[in-house]
């Protein structure tokens, strides 16, 4: 049987960002994908080097507008590093607190769009009438609903008041109510469990091959969280469990979002009762003494990590960013491989892509299936080789 | 059979006011408390010293010469609205606002200029 080219996207009705897919398919099945990763490309890694570092912490923010704290806070890590600055401990549980609400309201978003997509309106509509109410928090907290601007170098920007954090914590059990609904909602409906159990399987040693992160690689049971192997903010503080699935499907990615989302109010309740006090910022001068940052950071959709080369001027010599969803990208294609066109759309949004996020560097060789893994050393050595000058 | 755990929500919605407001219609949802909305300078303490303007993210301070003095422009159809302006000012002079509804015909009120 002779195969057909499918191309889907850059624009296209079931992907929520622009990116364009090439599955070859016999009658009703993929049998390879090529991705083409770049078309929303916006040179941000560039910009970087034209601003300075408070400048540069409001264009990490635009990296990605939904896990915009993840970015900040893995900036402000990476340049704290360079900087050589202590966080004061109010600032650190403050920040895991909006991490945790940034995080919340990801996953109710995401877990809205694969209703919508398996064709499931109803879920979707009423998902995102409970997330106005971790926005309406947000808002409070930081002063815009969804770019919150709150996490600065040596700190937080605003502090909380003891009335925000009884209303939060009265808003954020009704929210746990209802996400306890949405998880009964998921589990049992025949709807759902006709279209996403056993879809896109993607098994352990897949994952752990493909070099999968986040809830995509916890949903097929690799136990890994940078929150919990690499404690970072108050995390070493607070306890919480790492949420893990085996079935290593559409619907296990999913549920694992939903279990991550109750965890993530129960660590926001948490931080909220045990804030210390104490002073919520440190400043810092405009320029940084010359050295290197990196930092890790479990944000919503997978392990982030921002590498910053500073040459001792007020602007980064050099910033690199990698986020989860690039990835993510090898093991979406493998979970393509095998299924029907009906549920591409349903296994992309399992894996929660942010292309905008992706599309800053295309250096990935599907076809060859090369992948470089660094280790700490090696990237480091990178870094210093390319400093040093040609000439 | 058993009936799914939506099917009860959804019949329960049945009975409920919208959840959506018409905004600003019949309605205006006022923002929360220290919602960031256009920062407004007062010219009177301003020093010109420049600060705001080294650090605007977006490039939306302009600093002009008047009478020998220098003073911050405000193109705010560029602000993003993060407020670092006020944080660095040293004197105070740029002052957060909750003004949110910025839509104009003119384009001039968009520019905030001594």
């Amino acid at each position: 049987m002779s195969t057909i080219d499918l191309i889907l996207g850059p624009q296209h009705p079931a992907f929520k960002e622009p990116e364009r897919f090439l599955f070859k398919t016999e009658g009703e099945i993929v049998v390879d994908v090529e991705p083409r990763l770049g078309y929303v490309h916006r040179g941000i890694e560039k910009a970087f080097e034209m601003r300075n570092y408070i400048q540069g912490l409001y264009l990490a923010e635009r990296i990605c507008g939904i896990c915009n704290v993840a970015h900040t806070l893995c900036y402000a890590q990476a340049a704290e590093e360079v900087y050589g600055v202590e966080v004061p401990p109010r600032a650190r549980y403050l920040r895991a607190v909006i991490h945790e609400l940034n995080r919340i309201h990801s996953h109710l978003l995401i877990i809205g769009v694969a209703a919508e997509l398996i064709g499931f309106d109803t879920l979707f509509m009423l998902i995102w009438r409970d997330r106005e109410i971790v926005m309406d928090l947000v808002e409070m907290m930081t002063g815009n609903r969804v770019i919150s601007a709150y996490i600065t170098i040596g700190g937080v920007r605003r502090d909380v008041s003891p009335e925000f954090i009884e209303k939060a914590k009265k808003m954020l059990t009704k929210l746990e109510e209802r996400v306890k609904y949405y998880r009964k909602v998921w589990i049992e409906d025949p709807i759902i469990r006709a279209r996403c159990v056993e879809v896109g399987k993607l098994s352990k040693a897949d994952a752990i091959k493909l070099c999968a992160v986040g809830p995509t690689a916890r949903g097929s049971g690799v136990n890994y969280d940078v929150r919990r192997h690499r404690p970072y903010a108050a995390y070493d503080e607070i306890p919480f469990n790492v949420v893990l699935r085996e079935e290593g499907d559409v619907w296990a990615r999913v549920l694992c979002r939903i279990d991550e989302t109750l965890e993530a109010i129960n660590i926001v309740k948490y931080a909220l009762d045990h804030l210390p006090s104490g002073d919520i910022r440190v400043k810092v001068p405009i320029r940084p003494p010359p050295g290197e940052g990196v930092a890790f950071v479990e944000a919503p959709r997978g392990e982030l990590l921002h590498h910053v080369y500073s040459d001792g001027t007020d602007k980064p010599y050099r910033w690199r960013v990698r986020t989860p969803t690039y990835a993510n990208i090898p093991a979406v294609c493998h979970m393509f491989k095998g299924c029907y066109i009906a549920d591409i759309p349903a296994i992309l949004v399992s894996i929660d892509p942010c292309f905008s996020c992706t599309d800053r560097v295309t250096i990935l060789d599907i076809r060859t299936n090369e992948r470089k893994i660094l280790t700490w050393t090696q990237l480091k050595k990178m870094f210093r080789e390319f400093r040093r000058p040609k000439a | 059979m058993r009936l799914p755990a939506i099917i009860k929500e959804t019949f329960s919605n049945l009975f409920r006011k919208p959840a959506t407001v018409k905004v600003p219609i019949e309605e205006k949802l006022p923002p929360a408390p220290g919602y960031r909305g256009v920062p407004r300078v007062d010219y009177s303490k301003c020093t010109g010293c420049g600060l705001c303007a080294r650090y605007c993210p977006s490039f939306a301070i302009e600093l002009i010469t008047k009478d020998k003095r220098r003073y911050p422009v405000f193109h705010i159809y560029r602000c993003i609205f993060c407020h670092q302006c006020v944080e660095v000012c040293p004197v105070k002079a740029i002052k957060p606002t909750e003004e949110y509804e910025l839509s104009t015909d003119r384009p001039s009120d968009l520019i905030i200029k001594p």
